[in-house]
């Protein structure tokens, strides 16, 4: 190598010597003087190498024979910086950059040639005879020139190789590092295959970019073929251009670059399928692109990358364009970036989260495990912290019955409070809303059996009415008989009038009786309804679902029934008339009996009280308008009559005008709204009337207005609208609570 | 960026183990045993005062029920004067002595439930305020000796605790076991 550099430098510090020293070198010296012209030629490099070495050429003509050896070199030469600039028009600006190094070299390798020439030319004149006697021009070269200066020219042979092979392959550390193992021709073959993919790559990219609203398919896919068979046969033209400069490189012989060309294109053949030679190789990879590229997207790219993995240790056109290589290489580290700069943000708040996490759960830990964390020194409860709260008795039992207990080491079992499904909500609403419904069907029901006594009491005094009628037709005391009775029209009307009024009695009677015992089970449910409030409070699983139901049926049967009372329903025939005509002879013969049996002591005591002995008054059965006007001239406080029976609206009249406090007339089974209207104008305290048990409205009507403090009726089963306030009423319980519920 | 997000999970790991290591005492760190009986205790004291709100709910249950019994009692003892019914068969016949006596059926066992009631959780109590004690003794002699073993205690107070659990937070009583006697019965104990 050095002293093919000598040689080369002697040659061309021999231009002077003209043709006749170039023909009187050997052959071996004149392949060596081309070798050094090849090699200055390369290291010129590009369009500018003929304008660099110009200069020197009109100071030197060259004949027709050295034109022609200078030819020659330069095809030997490598040419791979013209071809390059040709098929490489775009990468004008390095090529520019490296010219100017190139230049700058030349110029210093052309300087020192021009000195050591003219110090040749000065020697040649005074030394040539001696020299060219001694020794041949090449060895005279090589002796002409010192050491330091032979390591100049090897420095600047070196920097010239160096910088050919940067232009050619720029950033490829692969193939700038020095290629001393055996690898280093397959790197390079590697790194050719590279530039292919990439170039077709970064076009397709380009063009993906650039013609994204593309609508024919079809002119890009023969637009890529074509820029694909372009970029191939100048891959091929620079792989040959490369192949030259390989023979070229100084580390190399041609014998050992072959063997390393033969072993990267076998290696070559075995990752592609491809073809060993090189042209079959760049066809192979001209086919795949254009098989490829219609694809249109990074995934066929990928493909392909991948198939030849190795073509991305050395990509300088992605270093160039890494936003084509998505996937691997440079621009792949682009989006990872991004995509990690997008993540980062993320991964915050994922820590963020995972520390919240950990700090909740370093508290949960705590409040569970930690025996200081409940009252003062005491640790909580295991597993009742949950449970600690006062328990709403809410929970059922049945399902806990039916599971006791279940014991488990250090966590409490706590019953279900779903156990019963109506029971968490129903204390509240369920049994307010049970009892008013009670409550409001038993005043119904209380209302209408009220309505149905009265309409009772009204028909009853409708009969002692028309039996008082009858009594007035009879002459002398005389019952007639049936016949008798009918022929007089009054007496058949009045009777007709007594059987109705008793049918519909009898009647009442049914739906009277059903009515209260519906009130009767209303006010069980009531209670029952109370109870259950009370139990539930603090006991579960009672069946108050069954209860409701329970209470809903009871209190819609009730009201259907209510509003379905009729008597039209019973079918009970009439009383004959014979019946109630027999009926009515019974009432004449009792009061004749009764006039007539106890018309001797009324009359007796009568007269004790006429002359002022009132002992015995209590004795009356029966009070004469004579009697009446006897007694009302005792001046005692309390008079009781309740003997009396019967007490006529003439006689309470008389009554009426006594002046004593308490009158009692207990023994009355019946007060007539005329009686009531002269007992209410008595001006004492106390009226007793307990033994009536019915009160007809009118005499209800005209008691009320009564001015008495205190009034006694506790045997009534029911009464009328009751207008005075200012009386105290004494009245039974039941009544009281129905007038109440009114 | 990404040695920012470490800084701040670190930090923030730092500060979940300061919380952790705030939180919980030495000594339990230091004596499983200690936290245990301290839990036992802790336990035993909630459970004991479940009792005894589940006491006082029976006992406002019992006087509310006993209420409702009084009325019904004095109401059947009016029934039965006024309407001079002397025996089962006539008190039957009376619709309203009739319904009286359902109700005491109903509200009879669940006094007598109730009162069985507050006899066990009389009862619990005791149990539970002696175990109470013992772990307490424990927990001294732990914290002196340093080591006890209370295994049986342990296990001892956790079946109580097992035993009287389902009561803390409602009276257990099953009103499908609850044994309803007949109306006669019924009748015969108030007629007395």
């Amino acid at each position: 190598m050095k002293k093919t550099d000598q040689n080369k430098d002697s040659a061309k510090n021999t231009p002077d010597t003209g043709d006749e020293e170039l023909e009187n070198l050997s052959d071996d010296e004149k392949a060596a003087f081309e070798k050094i012209m090849a090699e200055i030629s390369a290291s010129a490099g590009g369009s500018k190498e003929p304008a660099n070495i110009a200069p020197p050429q009109p100071e030197k003509p060259e004949s027709p024979q050295q034109t022609a050896a200078i030819d020659q070199i330069k095809t030997e030469a490598p040419v791979a910086p013209d071809t390059k600039q040709s098929e490489e028009e775009p990468k004008t600006e390095d090529e520019e950059a490296l010219s100017d190094d190139q230049q700058s070299a030349l110029d210093a390798i052309m300087a020192e040639i021009e000195a050591k020439r003219k110090g040749a030319k000065t020697d040649s004149v005074s030394k040539t005879p001696v020299q060219d006697e001694e020794e041949p021009p090449v060895q005279d070269t090589e002796k002409d020139l010192s050491e330091d200066q032979q390591a100049a020219l090897d420095q600047i042979m070196a920097e010239i190789g160096h910088k050919r092979n940067k232009d050619r392959e720029p950033p490829a550390p692969s193939q700038i590092r020095p290629q001393a193992d055996g690898s280093a021709a397959e790197n390079s073959e590697e790194a050719d295959l590279a530039k292919i993919m990439a170039e077709i790559e970064a076009q397709q990219t380009k063009r993906e970019g650039a013609s994204a609203p593309i609508t024919s398919p079809s002119d890009d896919c023969a637009e890529s073929i074509e820029e694909a068979e372009s970029k191939a046969e100048a891959f091929i033209e620079d792989d040959l251009e490369q192949d030259d400069s390989e023979k070229a490189n100084p580390n190399l012989t041609m014998e050992e670059f072959d063997d390393e060309l033969t072993q990267l294109l076998s290696s070559a053949r075995q990752h592609n399928e491809a073809a060993p030679s090189g042209l079959a190789k760049k066809r192979l990879v001209m086919e795949k692109a254009s098989a490829e590229l219609p694809a249109e997207n990074g995934p066929a790219v990928v493909e392909t990358t991948a198939k030849y993995a190795l073509l991305h240790e050395v990509g300088p056109d992605q270093l160039r364009h890494p936003e084509t290589h998505s996937k691997q290489g440079p621009g792949a580290l682009q989006a990872t970036g991004g995509a990690r700069r997008l993540s980062l943000p993320i991964a915050a708040v994922l820590w963020s989260i995972a520390g919240i996490l950990l700090v909740a759960a370093g508290t949960f830990w705590f409040y569970q495990s930690s025996p200081h964390s409940g009252k003062g020194k005491m640790a909580a409860p295991s597993a009742m912290v949950n449970a600690a709260l006062p328990a709403a008795p809410q929970v059922t039992a049945p399902e806990i019955s039916a599971e006791p207990a279940r014991p488990s080491s250090g966590e409490f079992s706590r019953p279900s409070p779903n156990s019963s499904p109506r029971a968490v909500d129903t204390p509240a609403t369920l049994f307010p809303e049970m009892k008013q419904n009670l409550s409001a069907a038993r005043s119904q029901l209380q209302g209408r059996m009220s309505d149905i006594r009265q309409l009772k009491s009204y028909y009853a005094r409708g009969i002692e009415e028309e039996t008082e009628k009858i009594e007035a037709t009879l002459n002398n005391g005389r019952i007639p008989s049936l016949d008798e009775a009918l022929a007089d029209n009054k007496i058949a009307l009045a009777l007709k009038a007594i059987q109705r009024r008793q049918t519909y009695i009898a009647k009442l009677e049914t739906p009277l009786a059903q009515l209260a015992d519906m009130n009767e089970e209303l006010l069980y449910l009531e209670r029952r309804v109370s109870i259950y409030e009370i139990l539930s409070s603090g006991i579960g699983g009672l069946p108050l679902e069954t209860l409701k139901k329970e209470v809903a049926g009871t209190v819609a049967g009730c009201l259907q029934f209510d509003t379905q009372v009729s008597i039209d329903s019973d079918t009970l025939q009439p009383a004959p008339l014979a019946v109630v005509w027999e009926g009515v002879a019974k009432v004449f013969q009792r009061k004749v009996g009764l006039l007539a049996q106890r018309a001797p002591l009324n009359k007796a005591i009568s007269a004790e009280i006429c002359q002022g002995n009132h002992a015995r008054k209590y004795l009356l059965t029966a009070l004469s308008d004579d009697t009446a006007r006897c007694l009302v001239t005792w001046d005692g406080k309390d008079m009781n009559l309740n003997a009396l029976t019967d007490l006529a609206p003439e006689g309470a009249r008389i009554l009426a005008q006594w002046p004593g406090e308490w009158l009692s007339l207990n023994g009355l089974r019946e007060l007539s709204a005329e009686a009531a209207a002269h007992l209410s104008e008595w001006p004492g305290k106390r009226l007793s009337l307990n033994g009536l048990s019915v009160l007809s409205p009118e005499a209800t009507a005209n008691l009320s207005q009564w001015r008495g403090s205190q009034l006694e009726m506790v045997g009534l089963d029911a009464i009328g609208s009751w207008g005075n306030y200012g009386t105290r009423l004494f009245l039974s319980e039941k009544l009281r609570k129905k007038l109440e519920a009114q | 960026m990404n040695t920012r997000t470490g800084k701040s999970g670190f930090f923030l790991l730092l500060l979940v183990t300061l919380l952790w290591s705030i939180s919980v005492p030495p000594a339990a760190l230091a004596n499983p045993k200690i936290a245990e009986l301290e839990r036992k205790i802790a336990d035993l004291n909630l459970l004991h005062q479940q009792l005894k709100d589940r006491m006082l709910q029976a006992k406002e249950l019992s006087a509310a029920l006993a209420e409702q019994e009084k009325m019904l009692v004095s109401e059947i003892s009016v029934l039965v004067r006024s309407k001079r019914i002397t025996n089962w068969e006539q008190a039957r016949q009376n619709t309203r002595l009739h319904y009286n006596i359902e109700l005491l059926r109903t509200l009879m066992p669940y006094m007598d439930e109730l009162n069985d009631k507050l006899t066990f959780y009389q009862d619990g109590r005791d149990r539970l305020g002696y175990l109470r004690q013992l772990a307490e003794d424990d927990l001294r002699m732990i914290t002196a000796l340093n080591n006890l073993k209370i295994d049986a205690l342990t296990t001892q107070i956790s079946l109580v605790i097992n035993r009287y659990l389902p009561e803390a937070h409602v009276i257990q009583i099953d009103p499908q076991r609850i044994a309803v006697p007949p109306s006669q019965h019924i009748w015969e104990r108030v007629a007395r």
